[in-house]
């Protein structure tokens, strides 16, 4: 008969005292106190489910939105809430965490499950390796949304570009001769400085700027030679011709915004020196373009003749004001203002060579776009041609170009194809590859552990 | 792995991305290449547009025929009508414009004129002896042309300025030019100098006539008739008129003339007549003829929608239109063709009672069709 042991009392008195128990809150230090919710497997679960929720609703919200705008709106914030687009519907309001949040709580709580559940040993470390490639490719996605940038390079065959263009911002570029005379100085004011009443200075410029108002998008708008015309926007040449007329911002993945500035300068004395309307419109060769296309087609579309050297002329006629140089001199030296996606330069230069668009025959489905590039790089003495192609970037310089779209400027008799280059910068690109072969290559790890340990048990006696 | 040491250097690495992606632009200050101009043979020798369009036709290096006054702005047209388009800016968004416009010879009939730019200015239209006293005598050139003044009662534009207008014309061989100046009313007062020294600046050809009687005309330097019309040609086209029709002596413009007789001594009228290649377009003439049937004008959308194709020979099309007149002009139809060929266009016209004039239409387009250019 054994002597029956009274079990460890479960509520210790007052009077007792702290009794150290093992694995207690008391026996932990501070920050395994801190990580140990944070830690929680429930925590796990709880942000996953989130996390299929605002894929879903962000990916709902894309119809209306548009892909960038729903990106920021649901994966690139803290918080976000997704109603309805149905009419009669839209006073429902859900709250959602934001990809950030989440993205920041899931890698905490790994973290802290490590820092304070798992031990090493051999025999998890295909977890652990694993674990280490869904940290990868959380880091990683974050910095690739901090670091990563992309911009287009749009040019005809036959031209050059030393620069690529941003996407969506765009900048008030002032421009004047450095010393020499291949250079140009350029200073840049983006465009979240261009808001209405904003007003900004800076050393290199004889005189402030202050933002009359501001156009997310707009449309320029002939000011034909009637009597009904209202008066200018601004003094600047360009405002003779065109008034530049907000319209409602788009963000359909196929539309573009346009912005516009009306803009008033001030010299050091307080004085005006005259007002300008600057547009990416004007400051954006391809848009120009596109506008003369458009105007062609309109002037073209009632005559019958057969005969369009006519719309043609008004159409080059109508770029040629739109695109007038917007200038203004301030001790004798000369600054031309433009309203221009926000560039990127590069040391080297890329010429477009020729563009081939296949599709396949009877059809408008694409077979092959591709552009032949010269690429010319005075500082390493390269010059060499490459062909972009879908699925076969050119990575340069730090740099991948990937054939973006192509397109026929048909305002000229013989029509002259461009291409666009979508151009990425992604620091991080390799990340998501690192991250995907640990979690593949930490599963089999860890599956192998266990069949060889199954393996193991079976063969002993 | 003591995850204690990882945690603040993770933090800080965390905390300052999300700094750098925060941050709020400044204005850079950067030095870079100069554009590089376009290599693009295609681009560097297509047509670029004038930047003082005077004539319009910038494809045209030669300069126009006047002498553009300070302070008028060439601008292009918006339509195909204009031969060229000035705006004059003034104070306090006061504007005028300038306009000069070919239409076809038919279109030189005064008091329709008169009385079209009137009711511009919503103002009742005149009899024939008062837009004969509204005659202003000016010079066009070195001819003796006439212009109409003619200003608003009410203030029309925006509500605030009374409207005038100055108008010239100037008969040509295959055309008639209108010189037109409108806008708000001191402002156009301000600029009749300007206007009257403008006309009198235009270089005119032998071919021109004003309303007056030809008068020694100007020699040398470019032409209006040159980009209007080409002199006509002598060679008349072969073709087969139906058998009933009868050929009359063309007078005018015309190049030729038939009667077609219809039932009950109702005959209709056809003319042909050739214009050169900028005959004012079509949509001009066809507004034109519309006018003259009482009918409301179209736009180009309604025009192009209402034009036939007709295939003629040499694999060329003529443009049909069939318009039926108002019960108020005595239940006239037109039935007319039109040709634009590379040196002039050919305006084929019949005109008569509706019963007629459908009747024809078959005859019509055969001797359209039958038509061999020379």
């Amino acid at each position: 008969m054994s002597t029956p042991v009274s079990p460890p009392p479960l509520v210790v008195p007052p009077a007792a005292g702290p009794i150290p128990v093992a694995g207690s809150a008391e026996s932990r230090p501070l920050w395994k106190l801190i990580l140990s919710p944070l830690s929680s497997l429930r925590l796990t679960v709880i942000l996953l489910t989130f996390s299929v929720l605002v894929v879903f609703f962000g990916t709902l919200a894309q119809t209306d939105d548009g892909l960038y705008l729903a990106q920021n709106r649901y994966f690139r914030s803290w918080f976000s809430t997704w109603s309805p687009i149905t009419e009669g519907w839209r006073w429902i309001v859900i709250p959602l965490p934001g990809g950030y949040l989440l993205g920041t709580l899931l890698l905490v709580n790994l973290v802290a499950a490590h820092a304070t559940r798992f031990k090493f040993t051999w025999k998890k470390s295909g977890i652990l390796l694993s674990h280490l490639g869904v940290v990868l490719l959380l880091v990683g996605q974050l910095f690739t949304d901090m670091l990563a940038r992309e911009s287009r390079m749009t040019f005809s065959e036959g031209e050059w570009r030393n620069y690529s263009e941003d996407f969506a911002a765009s900048e008030l570029a002032i421009l004047s001769d450095a010393p020499g005379d291949q250079m140009t100085e350029v200073v840049a004011i983006p465009e979240g400085l261009l808001r209405a009443g904003e007003v900004v200075r800076h050393d290199r410029l004889p005189f402030t700027v202050r933002v009359s108002q501001w156009m997310p998008n707009s449309e320029p708008i002939f000011r034909a030679p009637r009597a009904t015309n209202g008066p200018p926007q601004a003094s600047s040449p360009v405002s003779k011709h065109f008034d530049f007329l907000s319209v409602a911002e788009t963000h359909k993945m196929d539309e573009k915004n346009i912005p516009t500035v009306v803009i008033e300068l001030t010299d050091n004395g307080g004085k005006s020196l005259g007002s300008w309307a600057l547009s990416v419109w004007s400051g954006e060769p391809a848009m120009a373009k596109s506008a003369r296309t458009s105007w062609y087609r309109r002037f073209s579309r009632g005559d019958t003749s057969g005969d369009d050297s006519q719309a043609r002329m008004m159409a080059g006629q109508l770029h040629a004001f739109l695109t007038e140089p917007q200038t203004v001199t301030v001790n004798n030296r000369a600054y031309t203002l433009t309203l221009r996606p926000h560039r990127y330069y590069q040391p080297f230069t890329l010429q477009l060579l020729k563009t081939t668009h296949e599709v396949y025959r009877g059809t408008d489905i694409p077979k092959n776009f591709q552009s032949r590039v010269l690429i010319d790089h005075p500082a390493r003495g390269e010059r060499r041609e490459v062909n972009i192609y879908m699925n076969n970037p050119l990575r340069y310089g730090g740099l991948t170009y990937f054939q973006y779209q192509m397109g026929r400027d048909e305002f000229f008799s013989t029509p002259v194809a461009h291409s666009v280059l979508q151009v990425v910068q992604n620091p991080s690109w390799l990340t998501p590859y690192i991250g995907c072969a640990l979690v593949a290559g930490g599963l089999l790890v860890q599956f192998g552990i266990h069949l060889v340990l199954f393996v193991r048990r079976r063969v002993a006696p | 792995m003591d995850f204690r040491r990882l945690l603040p250097l993770a933090s800080i690495a965390l905390l300052s991305l999300a700094w750098q992606g925060c941050k709020r632009e400044g204005v850079q200050v950067y030095q870079a290449p100069k554009d590089l101009p376009p290599s693009n043979p295609a681009v560097a020798e297509a047509p670029q547009p004038s930047r003082a369009p005077a004539s319009g036709r910038p494809a045209e290096s030669q300069s126009p025929p006047w002498v553009t006054p300070d302070g008028w702005m060439a601008v292009p047209s918006t339509g195909g009508m204009r031969l060229a388009s000035y705006a004059i800016q003034g104070s306090d968004g006061r504007t005028a414009s300038v306009s000069v416009v070919p239409l076809g010879p038919e279109a030189s009939g005064e008091l329709d004129n008169v009385n079209r730019w009137r009711r511009e200015l919503q103002l009742a239209p005149i009899t024939e002896a008062e837009a004969v006293a509204l005659r202003q005598p000016v010079k066009i050139g070195s001819l003796d042309a006439r212009m109409f003044e003619l200003v608003s009662d009410q203030n029309i534009l925006d509500g605030k300025f009374k409207s005038r207008t100055l108008v010239s014309m100037l008969a040509v061989e295959q055309a008639t030019i209108f010189f037109k100046l409108m806008g708000e009313d001191a402002l156009v007062a301000e600029n009749k100098p300007k206007f009257l020294a403008w006309l009198k600046s235009v270089q005119v050809g032998s071919n021109e006539r004003s309303d007056s009687p030809p008068q020694a005309a100007a020699a040398g330097g470019p032409s209006m008739a040159g980009p209007v019309a080409p002199p006509p040609s002598t060679d008349l086209p072969k073709w087969t008129p139906p058998a009933t029709w009868k050929a009359v002596a063309g007078n005018g413009m015309r190049l030729a003339s038939f009667v077609v007789p219809g039932e009950g001594g109702a005959n209709g009228d056809l003319s042909v007549v050739a214009l050169g290649a900028q005959a004012g377009g079509v949509v001009a003439n066809v507004t034109r003829w519309r006018r003259q049937l009482e009918l409301p004008p179209v736009d180009e959308n309604e025009l192009s929608s209402s034009l036939k194709s007709l295939p003629i020979a040499q694999g060329e099309k003529a443009l049909l239109v069939e318009l039926e007149g108002t019960a108020g002009h005595s239940g006239s139809n037109l039935l007319a063709a039109i040709v634009q060929r590379s040196d002039r266009t050919w305006f084929y016209k019949l005109t008569g009672p509706k019963a007629l004039v459908t009747a024809e239409r078959d005859n019509f387009q055969k001797f359209v069709q039958s038509v061999n250019y020379p």
